[in-house]
């Protein structure tokens, strides 16, 4: 028989019965009964119908299957009958399962699951460090990598630097990332090519005919994924250069936004040593340990600095590092996601702690029900089963509820750039983790939800059914439990709420730095020109014209140009000699701005001395530049700058320091002001290293930035048509993103404290309330004895006070011990802050007392007469 | 109605199926006719409620040894169920009364050997 046919057998069944029992009645009358007494016979004759059906129920086959059907039908109903108990477990458990599920998911991919290249555990990164700064990442200069690629610690020692190109033909011109390598640049990864091949090392030398590899990116985007694009030929910067290789999706080196590689060509003789802008990247031998390799490398260095002794003149502090690949793109937010973890993981027992005691107290509302259907002939096991079925209904709906919370927040993490994951390979749902959170809140549910129905069943049912649910206060060990587990939960949520309360200091005292610069209503976009068709000659001319052009537009208040733009990436740095002082005697490092005379007035950036450049020094040769504070303080001490000279080396002319401006945080809120020099864009520039042709425009305007971009943009094509700009952004959203590594997990924190708060406030609330219900008897009896409402009241809010209490002097002492791992992610905030502190102690405290509240006050409203008759 | 004093047990476990396939080899019966038959053959000395047969009934049916039809009762105007033995029943009915045989046999001399000898 099949179960579809289960209704139909069932109603057949009846008739089958239903016709017997008739016949017997019939038969029973013949007898000479009269009817009543001839149904009654009947009946016994016959046998108890219900069981009948059971038995006969059995024989079909389908009943382990109905009784199935039969407890989710019952499980569904009884939840709906406490909806509130059901929708608390069920938003419980997904909150649980769907957040640890994610973040856990986000720690994996950015700690755990290795890099997808084929070297990738034994790539390293080489930084030079200069510890009198607090300079940990200084790009080498070529002398200085023509050196260190001797190493006999590494496979292969490549050198790169990034830029960007226009990419015209074959539809509208394109602004690309591009990234120059030298010959083991592919090789140091171990990446093979998808399409064609990688450089070859006679097209590393300098007058070979331009080549390049395509990113995956590029190659869909721009190509239409054609196999055909190796060998054809593209316009690079209005140069021809031929397309030997594509790499595959997962080859994302040195950022996620590089579109093409070329092939980079390093003299083996060259001395420019004060030019540093090689980024090293380089592959252990493989019996190489990391710190055998460093200490090689301060052999090399030490090399180096015998060798040009003019230059590094005994500069005590210069060093090198080596660190793993891994480590250097997630090094910085690897405290942010231990943090989200440890917040996930109080959230997770939070969870349970609250499935638990709500479990608890449903146990004891149940008391009352299994004892009935003890009495009634219930086995132990059948009401286990069920009370497992019920728990198993609950677990299905929240958990279901939680994977769809995760699969929604991996789809947003993966969209938004919050967290540079894709380079990562990008977040995958973790399957692993879903499991053991899910495993965790089941078991929880099972355990506090069977415990209680497993001592109910055993339990002497005439008991239960004879203390008719009113338990008295006096049973307080059922009670002891679950104050307990509240306790708990207020601890926890004191925790959670700590670090959020760091963290949202921590983003106000961020929000709140001087930036040194005025980001209200400026826009910033970048250009770069080509090559083919601007000199450096005209590079100037042209931006001369094009800010001249945009002055001309109404609403704009300022122009500059900049190379670049505070807070985003300022990588561009060099070293000076100053007049008057052996240049062995100080490593002089500062980053090199290179700006338009209007650039302080467009960003607001403040003079302190001296006077600004104008326009008229920008026709002439270099002979001025201005400084910021951090440099003047730091190289001219005590004494006016004003009229001192500095150079960029042997072969540049002095340049005199005219102006002093205000500090501006150059680097992010969050980092120190690094020294730093102001060169005007003249007609014959300085710094052939700098990439003069890429600029940033910065347009100060009086009303909405935004609205202005499309005018600039109209400007720009009178000039030069076949000119994209690209990386349109106001400077408030520049310095908003640039704090987005606070912001992040503040945000998220804050999102776990509250869930947090929410889960305790419920967990108290529903203890209290189930306290409040079950002491109903003992309060109509003390107030009929005479205690006053306020009495009661009393009562039961200073049981509530005494958990508050209890469970945040246990949080208090556990917060204090923890946040400590947060000390790096915490800005002019210390751990054990007190204001902090008392904040988040104050809130808990009040949302405790509420949660206590509402029930105290319903058990001082008890009306004594109605309790009691109650009975 | 029973009489004083007789002596009357409950079925033993697994017979019920081998009686009911017995009685319906005389011929197609409903519930009703099959509990009223083996109890008045027994002498009313095997007591059952009529109900209890149809657990079994159906597990037969199950087990497709007998099939199950409503049709009209030949001396009233009435529709029954009445179920009639397969061979497949019939088979099954010749096993279980060896069997049966075999067992009553096996008991008889365990408890008096003295007879078999005779």
């Amino acid at each position: 028989m099949k179960w579809w046919q289960i209704k139909k057998r069932d109603e057949d069944l009846e008739r089958e019965l239903r016709s017997d029992l008739e016949l017997e009645e019939e038969e029973q009358r013949e007898n000479g009964l009269s009817t009543e007494d001839a149904s009654y016979a009947a009946r016994r004759a016959f046998g108890n119908p219900t069981l009948i059906k059971e038995q006969t129920h059995e024989a079909w086959g389908w009943a382990i299957f109905e009784r199935f059907l039969q407890d989710v039908r019952y499980a569904f109903r009884q939840l709906r009958k406490n909806s509130g108990f059901a929708a608390i477990c069920a938003i419980t458990l997904s909150l649980g399962i769907g957040a640890t599920t994610t973040i856990f998911s986000v720690v994996d991919s950015l700690l755990l699951r290795p890099l997808p290249y084929p070297n990738a555990p034994r790539v390293v990164r080489i930084w030079n460090t200069f510890a009198p700064r607090g300079m940990t990442e200084i790009p080498f200069s070529e002398p200085e990598f023509n050196e260190y690629r001797q190493s006999q610690s590494f496979t292969h020692v490549a050198g790169f630097s990034v830029g960007t190109l226009t990419l015209t033909g074959n539809g509208d011109p394109l602004h690309v990332a591009a990234s120059w390598g030298t010959p083991d640049f592919f090789s140091v990864m171990g990446t093979a090519p998808l399409l064609g091949r990688v450089f070859t090392a006679d097209e590393q030398q300098e007058g070979h005919a331009q080549v390049a590899v395509l990113s995956h990116r590029l190659w869909q985007g721009r190509f239409a994924s054609s196999r055909e694009v190796v060998g054809k030929s593209i316009l690079l910067n209005g140069q021809s250069c031929t397309v030997v290789g594509v790499m595959p999706q997962t080859f994302n080196f040195p950022s996620n936004d590089v579109d093409l590689w070329q092939p980079l060509s390093i003299a083996p003789a060259s001395d420019k040593v004060g030019n540093h802008y090689l980024n090293l990247v380089a592959d252990l031998k493989p019996q190489t340990t990391l710190n055998q390799a460093r200490s090689e490398m301060a052999t090399i260095l030490d090399r180096i600095m015998q060798k040009y002794p003019k230059y590094y003149g005994g500069a005590a502090g210069l060093g090198v590092n080596v660190i793993p690949l891994r480590e250097q793109m997630v090094g910085n937010l690897r405290p942010t996601v231990l943090v989200l973890m440890a917040g996930v993981g109080f959230m997770l027992l939070i969870a349970c702690t609250n499935v638990a005691s709500l479990h608890l107290a449903r146990g004891e509302d149940r008391k009352q029900e299994i004892a009935t259907r003890t009495a009634l002939g219930a086995t132990r096991w059948r009401i286990l089963y069920q009370v497992l079925i019920e728990n198993l209904v609950l677990f299905l709906v929240g958990g279901g509820l939680g994977l769809l919370l995760a699969l929604a927040c991996v789809k947003w993490l993966n969209l938004t750039d919050y967290l540079d994951v894709a380079q990562l390979g990008g977040v995958r749902l973790d399957m692993r983790v879903l499991a053991f959170a899910a495993v965790v809140s089941l078991s929880t549910g099972l355990l506090f939800g069977l415990a209680p129905a497993l001592k109910a069943s055993q339990s002497n049912f005439n008991d239960a059914l004879k203390a008719g649910g009113r338990d008295a206060m006096g049973s307080r060990r059922s009670t002891r439990s679950r104050s307990l587990l509240v306790m708990t939960e207020i601890a926890f949520s004191l925790v959670l709420l700590t670090g959020a309360g760091l963290m949202i200091g921590s983003l106000r005292n961020l929000l709140g730095v001087s930036l040194g610069f005025n980001p209200k209503n400026v826009i910033t976009m970048r250009l770069s020109l080509p090559e083919a068709r601007y000199s450096i000659a005209r590079t100037a001319a042209f931006y001369h014209q094009l800010q001249d052009r945009v002055r001309g537009l109404p609403g704009v208040e300022a122009v500059a140009i900049v190379n670049q733009l505070p807070m985003t990436d300022v990588t561009a740095n060099a070293s000076f000699d100053v007049e008057g002082r052996p240049s062995n005697t100080d490593i002089n490092l500062a980053d090199t701005q290179i700006i338009s005379p209007e650039y302080f007035r467009a960003m607001g950036i403040l003079l302190m001395r001296g006077r600004f450049l104008n326009d008229e020094e920008a026709k002439l040769p270099p002979a001025s530049v201005i400084v910021n504070q951090t440099l003047a303080r730091k190289v001219w001490p005590g004494t006016d700058p004003i009229g001192k000279r500095i150079r960029l080396g042997p072969d540049y002319p002095w340049l005199s320091v005219v102006g002093v401006v205000a500090d501006i945080k150059n680097h992010g809120s969050n980092v120190a002001t690094k020294p730093e020099m102001y060169f005007l864009l003249t007609d014959q520039p300085l710094m052939m290293w700098v990439d003069l042709r890429s600029m940033t425009l910065v347009v100060r305007t009086s009303s909405e930035p935004e609205q202005m971009v499309n005018a600039i943009r109209g400007r720009l094509k009178q000039l030069d048509p076949e000119l994209p700009i690209y990386k349109v952004s106001t400077l408030k959203e520049l310095v908003s993103s640039s704090i987005s590594q606070t912001r992040f997990p503040a945000l998220t924190l804050s999102l776990f404290a509250c869930t947090a708060l929410l889960l305790a406030a419920i967990g108290v609330y529903g203890v209290f309330a189930y306290t409040v219900a079950q002491s109903r008897h003992e309060i109509g009896v003390r107030m009929a004895l005479g205690a006053q409402q306020g009495q009661i009241l009393r009562l039961f809010l200073g049981q509530g006070v005494k958990w508050g209490a209890l469970g945040g002097c246990a949080g208090l002492l556990a917060a204090l011990i923890l946040v400590r791992f947060m000390r790096s992610m915490l800005f002019q905030v210390g751990p054990h802050d007190p204001k902090i502190l008392l904040a988040v102690t104050a809130v808990l405290s009040a949302v405790v007392l509420m949660a206590c509240l509402i029930p105290a006050l319903r058990a001082a409203k008890v009306d004594p007469i109605a309790a009691l008759k109650n009975e | 109605m029973t009489k004083q004093g007789q002596q009357r047990v409950g079925l033993l476990q697994g017979t019920l199926d081998m009686l009911i396939l017995r009685t319906l080899f005389y011929g197609p019966a409903h519930g009703h006719q099959i509990g009223k038959h083996i109890q008045r053959t027994s002498n009313e000395f095997l007591q059952m409620q009529h109900g209890s047969l149809y657990p079994a009934l159906h597990r037969l049916e199950e087990r497709g040894w007998v099939s199950a039809k409503w049709e009209m009762a030949p001396d009233r105007n009435r529709e029954f169920k009445y179920y009639r033995l397969t061979e497949k029943g019939k088979k099954q009915l010749v096993v279980e009364e060896s069997q049966w045989k075999q067992m009553s046999e096996a008991v008889a001399r365990v408890m008096w050997p003295a007879a078999e000898e005779s």
